[in-house]
């Protein structure tokens, strides 16, 4: 009950004018960081960092925390109007929020995404009120062999997503772990790849990589496809439906824990948990033909999640004094900068600034809710700005947006390469999803894989040496093996569905990716279609 | 003034005071711009590149004069810069967690020079963790260790706080709290001095085994800057480091708050510098 009197005070403190006030501003500039492709929080934070020697602590930091989240909601615009993603934790949001707008359906897509960030980010910062304490404990549990194990599921997850075929993503995928080799090596400290130039010795940034993947690719193909006017529906409706709801809820659901419990454990990082969310979406889903072709689902799982994630991890930081991004290891410098030491200790010797920012972030998720909701049907009207004026604008705050995040023309180099790599691969119809998630989880893969080889001395025990990573471990197992043992099994649960007809169409999610298609898949599809049909009214 | 990191970090931040006050007694506008990457190389090779007129400088910390030269082949030489002086320098010790059997740094030696294989919870590379580390071997004729390589900081101090390693040199910002709530038992004091372990008597690696890992920070200017630009910085860095609200300020970071002239910070730097030769070598 004392933790409730004391969230009280915090809303006593978050609800005065000038933090209000703050919260808002933040909200709006993280907004703005979002939109502007290339800025994302990191940079946001950076920029406004030096702001805190000049206001209070409690007000800057409730600032600060407001871009972060506020960028994770507005990176979404961009990515579902045009397919250029303002920042990396949207990216995946691309696939199918921009085949929503083609199809007229942007208010709906930027709709959920608001009401879904908002009960993300609403659920992490609960958990963060009641049960922080006890989650501390879990990050502590959460070692390398753990990390890796949950790496390993993912990974499996995402096989073949964003394309038709399994071949084609392996490839894919193992190119984005190729991009991820030049840098330092973390255990040797040695140069590893960077041919003699220091602007590769912190690695490739994958900010630019996307950008340029995503947004510059997809510019350049409609340049190429001679569009000239806008082909997106601007009439479209602003408004959320009943049955929009209804198809997400349980997207949203998923995405707040899924997000809330990544941002517990340190290193995650804000774009993995997203495309975790895409993968279990899909995976699950009943019709995982829509997904990329305009699925709710895919919209609202990872932008919940992100939110969620951005809350949560706020838990490490304010129980361990231990950032679990980057962004937040940045917000943690404007807890240095005011001279308080982020920690359990923080709770005890300033209560008030502890629950003040708490109370800001139930605030703020719900200034960005309030404030996104009017704005979306300003921010459709951005599709009727005819392409031959909006793309060279984008093509411009792209290439200012990875200049100015290491001031380094390198960056727009990569920028520029990958956008013109994006835009061959578009051509040849080659998936570029895959890519971009090695190259996010790759560094982290090779960290904790080498990690736990090297405390272990090379024990392959240790990725078994308690529940969490088996758990992941067998799991990954039988989703990479499903294909296999489902054929085996076909002929009984085939019997078996048959006499289920919900359940029917759920037989070919693990054989969709497989490059022949017997007449069984052909048959499948269509029942699949149907069923599609059957859903949307 | 150029920080060749991301901003947040304490380097950072002492830049930031710094140049704040530096404004007042200079009469010009001081802009901080971080310049991350290359492990903080590409900030300090833009500045040695620059105009040698006073009007760039950049705030180095220790490895990049220390280690990074060891390691990368750069495209310049930190010892051909003009050194206006250190604000500070970053203190480090070696600490086992609260419930480890190793109350002392006797024990922790004995166990590892009698068949336990300890695990070394580190920075990764030739991080100074890594360095003390192997300087802590060769003072006791060899320890059976292996490394568990983090990203350092705060991901080395929650390895160490869930039992994943044995041991860790660790700086003040990340356990300061656990020294207090005494989760993290301190054992030995690797960096040149942290007054707060001294007075609780933890014992300094350089009166036992004649070694520190010493991480000084340095203000460099570009190579051929004149003598009467370098001095007129030096001292508005020596008078801001006398007004007791910037100094308190700068403690809040936790590093140590220390003023050196340009002179003694390049003797203190490259003392360093050369002592880590050998031991990058074996490592390497």
């Amino acid at each position: 009950m004392d933790t409730w009197a004391l969230l009280l005070d915090g809303f006593a403190t978050a609800l005065q004018p000038q933090n209000l006030l703050f919260a808002l501003v933040g909200c709006a500039l993280g907004m703005m960081v979002g939109i502007l492709p290339g800025v994302g929080p990191i940079a946001g934070i950076s920029i406004l960092l030096p702001l805190s020697f000049h206001l209070d602590a409690t007000g800057s930091i409730i600032m600060l925390a407001a871009i972060y989240y506020g960028a994770m909601y507005g990176g979404t615009i961009t990515t579902v109007l045009l397919n250029v993603p303002g920042e990396g934790s949207s990216a995946i949001t691309a696939i199918d929020g921009y085949q929503m707008a083609k199809q007229g359906r942007a208010g709906s897509a930027l709709g959920i995404a608001a009401i879904g960030s908002f009960i993300g980010g609403t659920v992490a910062t609960i958990l963060l009120v009641l049960a922080a304490p006890t989650l501390a404990t879990l990050a502590l549990s959460f070692g390398p062999p753990e990390l890796f194990a949950l790496l390993v599921f993912a990974i499996c997850l995402l096989v073949g997503l964003g394309s038709r075929s399994v071949l084609l993503s392996l490839v894919s995928g193992a190119l984005g772990l190729a991009l991820v080799l030049p840098g330092t090596d973390l255990f040797t400290g040695m140069p590893r790849l960077t041919f003699g130039h220091l602007e590769l010795l912190s690695g490739l940034d994958f900010v630019p990589i996307i950008m340029g993947l995503f947004g510059l690719g997809e510019i350049f193909y409609n340049a190429h496809l001679r569009y000239v006017t806008a082909h997106a529906h601007a009439k479209a409706s602003a408004r959320v439906s009943r049955q929009d709801l209804k198809d997400s809820s349980g997207a949203i659901a998923r995405g707040s824990v899924l997000g809330s419990v990544l941002g517990i454990i340190p290193g995650v990082g804000t774009v993995a948990p997203t495309l975790m969310s895409y993968a279990l979406e899909k995976k699950i889903s009943k019709n995982p033909g829509a997904f990329g072709n305009g699925a709710i689902q895919g919209v609202a799982g990872p932008e919940t999640t992100n939110n969620a994630y951005a809350n949560s991890a706020m838990i490490p930081l304010f129980t361990l004094g231990i950032p679990a991004s980057p962004t937040i290891a940045v917000l943690m410098g404007a807890f240095l900068i005011n001279g308080l030491t982020p920690g359990p200790k923080l709770f005890e010797s300033n209560p008030t600034l502890v629950w003040g920012i708490i109370a800001s972030l139930f605030v703020g998720n719900a200034i960005l809710l309030i404030m996104n909701l009017p704005l979306i049907r300003i921010w459709v009207q951005i599709v009727r700005i005819p392409y031959n004026l909006l793309f060279p604008l984008i093509v411009v705050f792209m290439v200012i947006g990875s200049y100015s995040v290491n001031k380094s023309l390198w960056d727009v180099g990569v920028l520029i390469a990958f956008g013109l790599f994006g835009y061959f691969a578009k051509l040849i119809d080659f998936p570029i999803v895959p890519i971009a998630l090695t190259l996010i989880l790759g560094p982290m893969l090779e960290k904790s894989l080498r990690q736990s080889i090297q405390y272990s001395g090379g024990d392959p025990a240790v990725f078994f040496r308690g529940p969490i990573s088996t758990t992941f471990l067998v799991i990954a197992m039988l989703v990479i093996t499903f294909p296999l043992w489902s054929r085996a099994i076909l002929p009984v649960s085939g019997l078996l569905l048959r006499r289920m007809p919900g359940r029917a169409n759920r037989t070919p999610q693990g054989r969709e990716n497989t490059d022949e298609e017997t007449p069984q898949d052909r048959n499948d599809r269509s029942r699949r279609r149907t069923s599609a049909f059957r859903l949307r009214r | 003034m150029v920080v060749p990191y991301g901003a947040g970090g304490a380097t950072d931040t002492i830049g930031r005071i710094l140049a704040e006050h530096m404004e007042g007694t200079l009469g010009v506008p001081v802009v901080v711009e971080n310049m991350a990457g290359g492990v903080g190389a590409v900030g300090v090779q833009a500045v040695y590149n620059a105009a040698p007129d006073g009007y760039t400088m950049v705030m180095a910390s220790g490895s990049i004069q220390t280690i990074v030269p060891h390691t990368t082949e750069l495209g310049y030489d930190v010892y051909d810069m003009e050194f206006v002086g250190s604000t500070h320098e970053s203190v480090a010790a070696r600490f086992v967690r609260a419930d480890s059997p190793y109350e002392t740094i006797d024990d922790l030696v004995e166990a590892g020079t009698s068949g336990t294989d300890l695990v070394d919870i580190t920075s990764g590379g030739f991080g100074l963790p890594d360095i003390g580390t192997a300087l802590l071997s060769d003072a006791v004729g060899g320890l059976d260790y292996r490394p568990l390589a983090t990203d350092g900081g705060a991901e080395a101090v929650l390895r160490l706080l869930a039992g994943d390693g044995d041991m860790g040199q660790n700086s003040a910002a990340t356990t300061v709290q656990y020294i207090e709530s005494g989760e993290l038992r301190p054992l030995l004091i690797e960096s040149g001095s942290w007054p707060l372990l001294e007075e609780m008597g933890v014992p300094t690696a350089q009166e036992l085994y004649g070694y520190s890992t010493v991480n000084p920070s340095s203000i460099l200017l570009p190579p051929g800057t004149p003598e009467n630009i370098r001095a007129t910085l030096e001292n508005a860095v020596r008078v801001a480091l006398e007004d007791e609200a910037v100094f308190e300020r700068m403690e809040a970071t936790a590093e140590l708050i220390q003023f050196r002239t340009g002179a003694e910070a390049k003797e203190y730097a490259r003392q360093a510098y050369e002592q880590f030769q050998p031991i990058v070598e074996k490592l390497g």
